[in-house]
């Protein structure tokens, strides 16, 4: 995988975490990850196409989400109902993923994206790509948020 | 026919036919589509692949572990009994992937939509609940001899001229 | 002597499916190849008689992979050893196969009487 086509999806999460005021962020290094198990149990999947193809995943746990997004404005400080969170999850990947796209853009690169799917469980195990899964994290103030991503190339 | 039903028909033949021809596994359909709402619990083992062109939306395959074991089983000739291996997900993804090539070009040759899929992901879990937004899935109920599975399908205007 | 063949598919599952179909059939898979580069690769060391190759795969996909073949065969062609094997079965990405020779197709999904049809036209 092109490290080039994988740090704007980094760089586009920080920039809007910064943007909502989120700061003091940690990243991670970039690993290679054989089996994609994922211990925190909200998870975000943004299908992309056009000059790259692939999946991203954002994980983090419920209780950063609450606390994120509370911070960030998606979600109102009373809103505890976890339709409204999970809902804010995939508000937050669009923002992700559109950041990430005007980033790729800029260096001559067109990608589309699908509406995010948002999955939350225990346990979970996923397979993003059937090549190769890259992940990182980034370490906020409110608990982590893993990075993972998967590219056909 | 409604626009509806002849978008999502080729899907629901494809599962059937996908099913029988490369796992030698019989799918009873259940009843008609039925509008959902965006939050779904899962049976066990999803599997979702999207697609764009001058229409987008997206394919997801939810089945009871029973189901996936099986159905690894029978494509690749060797017993599987837990849903987290890694073949068994992957056979199941690779499934997906031939049932929406196979729906999406049928559609694309069809009515011209320029249709192309994006990669496959699939995820098993704990009590999963699912959450699809924007795109309202239209779904069907399914049996086999091994178990339960669904069928959802998606269609949103896509932004290709 | 059994006949050889190269399997070119970014699909592990498609790769056991075929190898278990062509061993119903007397052939013996010499290549397994994940993208179009490593087939033509593969197909330039190993001559086999037969090939199966899927379209849309990462680094090269079938079509360029195909006209590769060809290339390196000249005059001789290669499009009628060739099967091609595809999900995406658009009438236009078939027409552009046939340009480049290729006389057989089979739509995933199959089963192993697709594969043992498609092998009788090749033979």
């Amino acid at each position: 995988m092109n490290v080039k086509h994988l740090t704007p999806f980094v760089d586009a999460l920080v920039k809007v975490l910064n943007d909502h005021g989120i700061d003091n962020l940690k990243r991670g290094k970039l690993l290679k990850k054989d089996v994609m198990n994922v211990d925190l149990d909200v998870t975000s999947v943004v299908g992309i196409g056009g000059g790259i193809r692939g999946n991203i995943a954002y994980s983090l746990s419920s209780e950063t989400c609450r606390h994120l997004f509370v911070s960030m404005g998606l979600v109102n400080p009373s809103d505890s109902q976890r339709s409204k969170i999970l809902k804010a999850v995939g508000v937050f990947a669009e923002l992700i993923i559109n950041e990430a796209a005007r980033i790729f853009l800029d260096g001559g690169i067109l990608i589309t994206s699908a509406p995010p799917t948002i999955v939350s469980g225990n346990e979970m195990f996923f397979i993003i790509s059937p090549v190769q899964t890259i992940t990182i994290d980034i370490e906020t103030p409110y608990g982590a948020i893993e990075t993972n991503i998967g590219l056909e190339e | 026919m409604s626009q509806g039903l002849q978008l999502y028909k080729p899907f629901l033949n494809s599962v059937c036919d996908t099913f029988a021809m490369m796992a030698n596994i019989k799918v009873y359909i259940e009843g008609a589509f039925s509008s959902e709402t965006d939050e779904i619990t899962s049976y066990g083992v999803s599997s979702i692949i999207n697609y764009t062109g001058k229409i987008k939306g997206r394919f997801l395959l939810d089945m009871q572990p029973s189901v996936a074991l099986t159905l690894a089983q029978n494509v690749l000739g060797s017993y599987y009994n837990n849903e987290r291996d890694e073949m068994v997900l992957a056979t199941i993804s690779e499934m997906n992937n031939v049932i929406a090539g196979n729906a999406v070009s049928i559609l694309n040759n069809r009515y011209s939509l320029g249709l192309w899929l994006s990669p496959p992901y699939i995820f098993t879990g704990k009590d999963a609940v699912i959450v699809l937004p924007r795109i309202r899935s239209a779904s069907v109920g399914c049996n086999t001899l091994y178990g339960k599975l669904k069928v959802y399908i998606a269609f949103e205007r896509g932004t290709e001229k | 002597m059994k006949k050889t063949a190269l399997i070119v598919d970014d699909s592990p599952l498609i790769h056991n499916l075929l190898r278990r179909a062509l061993e119903k059939c007397n052939y013996e898979v010499c290549g397994d190849a994940r993208n179009g580069k490593e087939g033509v690769e593969l197909f330039k060391k190993l001559a086999p008689d037969v090939v199966f190759m899927d379209i849309n795969m990462p680094v090269m996909d079938g079509l360029e992979a195909v006209k590769d073949i060809k290339d390196f065969l000249g005059k001789a062609g290669g499009g009628s050893r060739i099967i091609m094997l595809s999900a995406v079965g658009d009438d236009e990405i078939v027409a552009k196969a046939q340009e480049l020779g290729v006389k057989t197709f089979i739509r995933k999904p199959f089963n192993d009487y697709k594969i043992i049809s498609a092998l009788s036209m090749v033979e």
